[in-house]
């Protein structure tokens, strides 16, 4: 009787525990509305953001709450053509007004203000920016606020806290409504506009900020739900079930309101792609981003537009691995580069890319003046010719061997007997520079004659990258897809990240002439831009002198868009995208 | 039984203390920092990580991360995965669909799995039986997210019955249980195939011992004697198979949820590694091994309370 | 005494034959046996392992293997076939009619169920009796059968029970059901010789007391002596001998109970045992003529062609040798001299309890 009974609790404590989980949610209330007049927006995401604070928050989701639920001094806004864009003030009244070389006014609207009705207004703004850039907080968006498309001056020594104080840093308030921008060099008007419409210059609530904020003023909660956070955009965030979804419904108080047609944006997180497909071919999503392993489902949908995206893929090259001396020379880079047979990897092993034997993508300078791509100018031109008249995209097996020989010499290594194995490092999760990684390793028997090796490390639980952070030299190769938006107005700065200059920099490599040259287009960024291509072309022919990288091949990215939705543009605008915001849905 | 209840308890007390202690370890020995970002200034990432004890020596550490969690289950706050919120607090925010799935699966597994064991039991070697233990293969050996891509394509898109992900926004029960119809079926399949292959072999193999016989000759019906003594004492070792059952699921889920997109503890375990954010990690590999630990506790303690030769034996000791 | 006292048959076997499916083919286990059961007598059935006296005794209480047939033959109870009883109903027989003890006391109880429930289960299932009636009635069958403590023990578990005890209880059990007939299964081949004799006589005490028809079964002569009042010899599935206890420990008629005898053991026999040569035969293909003959070492030729029917010796004694045919007398096969010995001191001694 006795162990019945204890029996019969077990069972009730479970189904107890049960109950309780799921009794929760229970009781909502259900919005009844007309649904057939109701225009909702079904998409999805990868993964969802962290939190709400722009300021610190590094990953690319949380770019969608943004754009949708926060306002911008500026904001981006498709051509009546469908073809370009251009911006739009937000919360800005007017477009920047330059006062002098360096000097720009904003005027701000009266009637910009927060969700609860509370005013946006230059106070705002300038605490907004002055937390972005605060040296105790550290903000890991911070940078971008004093240096992205403009720099702004003193910010980033202000941030750092190098010497420069508040008062310091080109950010002023005129009055109520003016604030002023101070930027290092000339800008254009539409480089100011830019450098504003990104997620971490959107305004932050003071009142909830500062409850928010540590005692010691170095932490904040800002953001980590939405009871923490305060909204202020076209749409409000109504819901947020992390890792689930994301609900949105519009703001009919917005002060831009009119522009934007969706009733509701109700955004799945949706980790897997194969369950992406299958919400898409059972119509409940209103686009789909196949990637290149499911692109060759649709490759022949005509739903399916493609574009070049900012990213050339590439193989970074350590120069400085105490276990490889052959690393160090130009002539070994140059074998492994000449060794790869772009045109098979692009097509079979990655699928549906575009091979590349250079590294500035074809975005780049897309939003200069003239929209003049660097890769259909004459001078980026010139660097593919060269390229190929090695061999199709660099590929030449005999110069791979006569360089591999060369190099040998450089460092006293017999080349018959020669026995070099390359630490290929890489993520746990990227199968196809794995299947890469494979594809090598069976071509260099030939091309090496057996003489190198490829080895394949990863390191569970870490990226590449992360790895390379800890300090660790002992790779040779690891992949990267870096990519850097300025690159699209100013196509030289694809190489930003192989400076020295630059902390961060994946593979110890340096030279001066590549050095001097980026400095000099740096200097002249502004000036005459069929010169900056020249000297881009350059820069971009010491990269391939001295092997810098080796590129593998332009990402190429897809999108699929339901036949019932309006775009606001006829194709895809680098920079702007496809306009989802704006768009509306045949009802 | 008092004391054997008390000294199963403190053994799971230990254990959990050394699991604890474990995975603290391993995760300081990550290489990734907690506060990594180059833009930081050192006298900021100092002063960051002093306040969570970084810069203190690993046994100091280990100290303040023990001390907090037992005076106030406090296990810190998140880095990564979600900036600044208490870490305590996104485990137990994630709890209810990882409860849901998983005890469901385990609740319709085990009754179906006695189903089916029985049924193999009795049919031994005709179709039927054969038909089962194939079917018992099969799901034992292919594992369940197999089965889970498998249902969520034929039965969400081929045969739009359920939809393809978890449905948060489910306002009753009835709904929310239709969302999770595939993933619950996907976790059950194993579990339910292992029980079945357990019962069928305990099954047949207390048929025919000698005390059925008896129960038979003592003038018990075939029926009557099965369930009084067959089925029963097949139970005893059943109840252990709990245990890898359990652990089984929770396994199965990690991938599971992911696949339908469901916001449990799973998929955070996996991205908080990833993402190198140590407290989550700790915290959740924590919940898991308590889960884990507790299971072991109720499998052991009702093993005391079907089987008399531990309850009786033990009480003797 | 069992030739004063009436004859009633209770039980009746007559030529059954059971074989089992296997791999090889068909398993002849009982080729024909035939035999009646008197009411009150002690019926023993004996022989080595494999000789099919228990899948008889099995086909009796209808709890034959799956891969069991019946292939002729019927056994009669109370004018009934229990070979024509569905599974259904023979639950009905069992245990109520017919109770059967078993070999092993330390498997045959459910080990994790209370000895006392184990008791009153059936009380409580078939008649419907009440719980505190069938405590009742199983403590007291408990002590009938010599438990002591029974308070007590009525909670206990198998496992708190020596062999003996065990024994006792599965005894106790058999008697709930109130059989007449109690089968008992090689009852104490399982437990060491002191606590045999206890079980045995409880087992005689019991049958007196209930006025119980028994079977036993056994391969130890030894014990035979001691219960039955007649006996069956088997031999690879078939009867080779019939008597009373003193036809068939004084004049043994078979070569197969001669060899039986010789192998047992006792106190005063200074000889070396003579163990049967061989062993049984394979019951796929059993063999033509006497099927004991492969292992006689003075088998007439005939022995080897021809199966022996029975020949009868007296009202109540027949065997199976052709040695008994008339054209046998000139043979001179007589039993081994030492047997002879045996049986002499054996009767001197006054009995079969030497």
């Amino acid at each position: 009787m006795n162990k019945k009974l204890i029996a019969l609790l077990l069972a009730a404590m479970m189904l107890l525990t049960m109950l309780a989980a799921c009794g929760k949610k229970s009781g909502n209330d259900t919005t009844i509305a007309d649904p057939a007049a109701k225009k909702v927006y079904y998409t999805c995401l990868g993964a969802d953001h962290a939190n709400l604070n722009f300021q610190d928050n590094v990953d690319t989701p949380s770019e969608t709450p943004a754009t949708y639920c926060m306002c911008f001094l500026y904001r981006s806004y498709p051509d009546e053509s469908g073809l370009n864009f251009h911006y739009i003030p937000d919360a800005a009244a007017e477009l920047p007004i330059q006062i002098d070389e360096h000097t720009w006014n904003i005027p701000l609207r009266k009637d910009a203000h927060w969700n609860n009705g509370d005013p946006i207004n230059a106070d705002t703004w300038i605490y907004s920016f002055k937390t972005a850039l605060d040296p105790k907080l550290a903000n890991r968006m911070g940078g971008n606020v004093a240096n992205n498309v403009i720099t702004i001056v003193n910010a980033d020594s202000y941030m750092k806290g190098e010497g420069a104080t508040w008062e310091d840093v080109g950010i002023k308030k005129i009055d109520e409504y003016t604030i002023q921008i101070i930027t290092e060099n000339e800008n254009a008007q539409k480089d100011i506009c830019n450098h504003f419409y990104s997620r971490e210059k959107t305004p932050i609530y003071q009142p909830l900020y500062e409850q928010c904020l540590s005692a010691d003023g170095t932490t904040t909660s800002y953001g980590s739900d939405l009871d923490h956070w305060m909204g202020c955009g076209p749409y409000n965030f109504t819901t947020w079930d992390y890792d689930n979804v994301q609900i949105y419904t519009k703001n009919p108080d917005y002060w831009l309101a009119d522009l934007f047609h969706w009733d509701e944006v109700n955004i799945r997180i949706v980790p897997e792609m194969n369950a992406r497909v299958e919400l898409w071919e059972k119509g409940e999503l209103d686009d789909l981003s196949p990637d290149a392993k499911t692109v060759d489902i649709y490759i022949d949908d005509p739903r399916l537009v493609s574009y070049g995206s900012l990213y050339v893929d590439h193989i970074d090259i350590n120069c400085k691995n105490p276990n490889n001396p052959i690393c160090g020379t130009d002539a070994y880079r140059k074998a492994v580069y000449h060794s790869l047979d772009r045109e098979t990897l692009a097509k079979s092993v990655f699928g549906h890319m575009e091979p590349a034997g250079w590294y500035v993508n074809t975005q780049a300078g897309l939003l200069s003046e003239s929209g003049l791509t660097y890769r259909d100018s004459e001078p980026g031109n010139r660097i593919e010719d060269l390229v190929n008249s090695w061999g199709p995209y660099g590929y030449n097996p005999d110069m791979a061997w006569e360089y591999f020989v060369k190099a040998c010499e450089e460092s006293n290594i017999d080349p018959e007997t020669a026995d070099i194995e390359i630490l290929y490092a890489i993520d746990d999760n990227s199968p196809t520079w794995k299947a890469c990684a494979e594809y090598l390793e069976q071509q260099w028997q030939d091309i090496f004659k057996g003489h190198m090796h490829i080895k394949i490390v990863t390191y569970a639980g870490m990226s590449a990258t992360d790895f390379k952070k800890t300090g660790d030299d002992k790779w040779d190769f690891s992949p990267n897809d870096w990519g850097r938006g300025a690159s699209r107005t100013y196509p030289y700065t694809c190489f930003y990240y192989y400076r020295s200059a630059y902390s961060g920099s994946p593979n110890n490599y340096f030279n001066e002439d590549f050095e001097e040259q980026y400095d000099y287009c740096e200097s002249i960024k502004t000036g005459d831009y069929n010169t900056l291509l020249e000297e881009t072309a350059k820069l971009e022919e010491i990269y391939l002198e001295h092997v810098i990288q080796c590129p593998v091949f332009q990402d190429v990215s897809f999108s699929m868009f339901s036949d019932d939705l309006v775009l606001p543009v006829q194709t895809y605008i680098p920079g702007f995208g496809w306009g989802t915001v704006y768009a509306d849905k045949n009802v | 039984m008092f004391k054997y209840i008390l000294s199963r308890i403190g053994a799971m007390l230990l254990t959990l203390f050394l699991i604890m202690s474990l995975s603290f370890m391993v995760v300081r020995l990550m290489p990734m920092s907690l506060f990594e970002n180059p833009e930081t200034d050192p006298e900021i990432q100092r002063k960051l990580e002093d306040k969570y004890h970084l810069n203190d020596t690993i046994p100091v550490q280990y100290f303040y991360f023990m001390k907090d969690i037992i005076t106030d289950l406090n296990f810190g706050i998140s880095v990564k995965i979600r900036p600044g919120l208490d870490v305590f607090g996104i485990l137990v925010s994630r709890l209810p669909p990882t409860i849901l799935i998983n005890f469901i699966s385990l609740f319709i597994s085990i009754p179906l799995g006695l189903i089916f064991g029985t049924i193999a039991a009795l049919n031994r070697n005709t179709w039927i039986d054969h038909v089962i233990s194939v079917l018992v293969i099969i799901f034992i050996s292919v594992p369940s997210f197999i089965f889970g891509s498998v249902l969520q394509y034929t039965l969400t898109f081929a045969l739009p019955i359920f939809p393809t992900l978890y449905d948060s926004q489910a306002v009753t029960f009835a709904q929310k249980m239709h969302s999770l119809c595939l993933p619950i079926v996907a976790l059950s399949l194993n579990p339910t195939a292992t029980i079945t292959r357990y019962l069928r072999g305990e099954l047949i193999e207390n048929i025919s011992s000698e005390y059925l016989l008896l129960a038979r000759t003592k003038g018990l019906t075939k029926a009557q004697a099965i369930v009084r003594h067959a089925f029963r004492n097949s139970l005893i070792p059943i109840s252990n198979t709990l245990i890898g059952m359990i652990t089984g699921i929770m396994g199965g889920s990690l991938v599971i949820e992911k696949m339908f997109a469901i916001p449990g503890e799973g998929g955070l375990l996996v991205k908080s590694i990833f993402a190198g954010d140590h407290f989550l990690t700790v915290a959740v590999l924590i919940f898991y091994s308590a889960v884990s630990l507790v299971t072991i506790l109720i499998v052991d303690l009702s093993y005391g309370i079907i089987d008399p030769r531990v309850r009786v034996g033990g009480g003797k000791a | 005494m069992a030739e004063t006292m009436k004859k009633d048959v209770i039980l009746s076997v007559r030529d059954l034959r059971v074989s089992f499916r296997a791999y090889g083919g068909l398993v002849q286990a009982v080729r024909g046996v035939s035999f009646d059961l008197y009411r009150g007598e002690t019926l023993a059935i004996v022989g080595e392992s494999g000789s099919g006296k228990s899948v008889s005794i099995k086909a009796v209480m209808g709890i034959l293997a799956n891969n069991a047939i019946i292939e002729s033959g019927e056994i009669l109870y109370d004018g009934k076939d229990l070979t024509k009883v569905k599974e259904e109903d023979f639950h009905e027989i069992r245990g109520h009619r017919i109770g059967l003890i078993f070999q092993d006391p330390l498997s045959a109880l459910n080990p994790i169920m209370k000895i006392g429930k184990q008791i009153t289960e059936v009380l409580r299932l078939k008649k419907g009796v009440s719980k505190a009636e069938a405590k009742e009635k199983a403590l007291e069958l408990m002590r009938v059968v010599g438990i002591p403590d029974v308070e007590q023990r009525f909670e206990q578990y198998p496992f708190q029970f020596s062999g003996g005890m065990r024994q006792r209880i599965v005894i106790a059990i058999a008697l709930a059901g109130d059989p007449e007939i109690l089968i008992c299964d090689e009852p104490t081949t399982a437990l060491d010789v002191t606590v045999q004799a206890k079980i045995l006589e409880q087992i005689n005490q019991i049958k007196k007391d209930r006025n119980l028809s028994v079977i036993f079964i056994t391969h130890d002569l030894g014990v035979v002596a001691n219960m039955a009042d007649r006996v069956n010899v088997m031999y690879a599935g078939k009867i080779v001998e019939t008597g009373t206890s003193e036809e068939i420990f004084f004049e043994p008629a078979h070569p197969y109970t001669w060899a039986l005898l010789s192998s047992m053991p006792d106190l005063q026999t200074k000889d070396r045992l003579n163990a049967i040569p061989g062993t049984p035969p394979n019951m796929i293909f059993p063999p033509k003529g006497d099927a004991f003959a492969p292992r006689n070492a003075c088998a007439l030729k005939i022995d080897h062609e021809k199966e022996p029917p029975m020949f009868k010796i007296t009202e109540t004694h027949a065997a199976a040798t052709w040695l008994l045919h008339p054209m046998a007398a000139d043979s001179h096969v007589e039993m081994p001299a030492s047997l002879k010995a045996r049986i002499e001191r054996m009767k001197r001694s006054g009995g079969l309890n030497g």
